[in-house]
């Protein structure tokens, strides 16, 4: 079990960001989607674990965290508001105008900094529920949380 | 339509098999990662299934624009057309062809914008297309200029000191013009989203499914936290006996935007007879042309492609 002091730090230095305030941010996002994936119980009993005002994050906020999981989130939706959050243009196209978009390589960055979260809620669970979490998650999630964890044996 | 998985597939499984497998492409999507798109392709997918709909069962039409590129992504009849006009060519297609489901995607600069026009006669028409408007409030694949559902103020390339137009509300653009069928849902919820797909097509009569978008490039007012803290399902803000059949009721969903919730939902539906009940020619002389005698035998057909390909 990690308090939130050691949680932020743990995120911050895994996903490599300059200040605890950014790790924050990520946590939320992150935490926010699995939320929208985990059936209410599992969402509960996780959100136990973890430092109290983290755990908020994993509550329903109304609108469309809803009740229950949506059984058609996958991986995109998941890192969605995760890369609303990134620097995703450049400077100004002088060709033929707009801005310059870099986010098309941003799916490397949200794996990087979704595992580093996945890495600190592993850290505060034992290995039944984080099995649950990951029979919870979708196909092209469930390896992101499965290599979280490995990361962690071999650290 | 790619034989190995389109019309090989519903054959040989049929509906009662029909599965979303059947409509992937080997196609890669080119949108950002996390963008709101991919939550409405795999609802479109889903409402298919639904209604055991077969690839070759179903055409879609679109228009150009990140999420105009769908028809490349969803293996099914697909058409994408230039922009603005994705519902002229859809109409047309219906009178050719009143039998086969029409999906119309656009985003909101296609639709509401440059191709304007074409919805205002499309909405008093009533042909009977579902029209989904991937609206993210902004031209996001010309790279960020504001788009007529931007907000008022949105700084962007194109408008350094603010957006000066007030936004279209598309939903009490479409009730004014004369929709028979109103809709809104969110990528972000794509289980809903397929089920107002599904009621979309469904429906007897011209859809206009408006669909909160993310675009997590470009639009960073318009965000997933931003629709998240807003959105409400439309019972949830209008009481559980909403009833999308009464126009009062109604006419005060669709005008419910931002800050005070925006409702998700059926927000208004009415049956009126479509513009294909009143073609004239059909019931005269003429048959639509898919149901003709074709004037060329299949091999002349095909032997006349070949000449052409």
């Amino acid at each position: 079990m990690l308090d939130q002091t050691q949680f932020l730090q743990q995120v911050q230095e895994s996903a490599a960001l300059p200040d605890a305030e950014q790790a924050q941010r990520l946590c939320a996002h992150v935490l926010h989607s699995l939320s929208l994936l985990l059936p209410p119980d599992l969402r509960e009993q996780l959100a136990q674990r973890l430092p109290d005002a983290l755990a908020a994050d994993m509550r329903p906020r109304g609108g469309i965290s809803g009740a229950d999981p949506d059984p058609l989130v996958d991986g995109q939706l998941f890192i969605g508001p995760l890369v609303n959050d990134f620097d995703t243009t450049y400077g100004y196209d002088q060709s033929i105008g707009g801005l310059d978009l870099v986010s098309t390589y941003a799916d490397d960055d949200a794996k990087r900094q979704v595992q580093a979260v996945f890495q600190a809620v592993q850290a505060c669970i034992d290995a039944s529920l984080a099995r649950r979490v990951e029979q919870a998650l979708p196909d092209d999630l469930d390896h992101w949380w499965r290599s979280a964890q490995a990361y962690r044996r071999s650290v | 339509m790619s034989e190995r998985n389109g019309r090989a597939d519903a054959g040989r499984n049929g509906v009662a098999t029909l599965t979303v497998q059947a409509f992937h492409t080997e196609h890669r999507p080119t949108w950002c990662p996390g963008c709101g798109d991919y939550g409405i392709l795999t609802a479109l997918k889903k409402a298919f299934v639904e209604l055991g709909l077969a690839p070759h069962q179903v055409m879609i039409i679109s228009g150009i624009g990140c999420g105009s590129k769908i028809t490349d992504y969803i293996n099914a009849n697909g058409f994408m057309t230039i922009h603005g006009r994705a519902l002229a060519v859809a109409t047309g297609f219906r009178l050719a062809n009143p039998a086969m489901p029409t999906i119309v995607v656009t985003g909101d600069g296609d639709g509401y914008g440059i191709g304007g026009n074409h919805l205002l006669h499309t909405l008093r028409r009533n042909i009977n297309l579902t029209h989904i408007v991937e609206n993210n409030q902004i031209y996001a694949l010309t790279k960020g200029q504001y788009s007529p559902t931007s907000e008022q103020g949105f700084v962007t390339p194109t408008s350094p000191d603010g957006a000066p137009e007030r936004p279209i509300l598309p939903t009490a653009l479409a009730f004014v013009g004369g929709a028979t069928w109103i809709g809104r849902g969110s990528a972000g919820r794509p289980q809903q989203l397929a089920e107002l797909i599904v009621d979309a097509i469904r429906h007897p009569g011209y859809a206009l499914l408006d669909v909160l978008q993310p675009c997590v490039t470009f639009n960073k007012l318009n965000t997933y936290d931003w629709y998240d803290e807003r959105s409400r399902d439309v019972t949830e803000l209008a009481g559980a006996d909403y009833d999308p059949s009464d126009r009062e009721q109604a006419w005060a969903m669709v005008q419910r935007w931002g800050d005070e919730g925006i409702p998700l939902g059926v927000l208004y539906r009415e049956h009126l007879p479509t513009y294909e009940d009143g073609v004239v020619a059909y019931k005269r002389h003429r048959p639509p042309i898919a149901f003709m005698e074709q004037p060329l035998s299949a091999e002349q057909f095909d032997a006349l492609k070949a000449e052409l390909l």
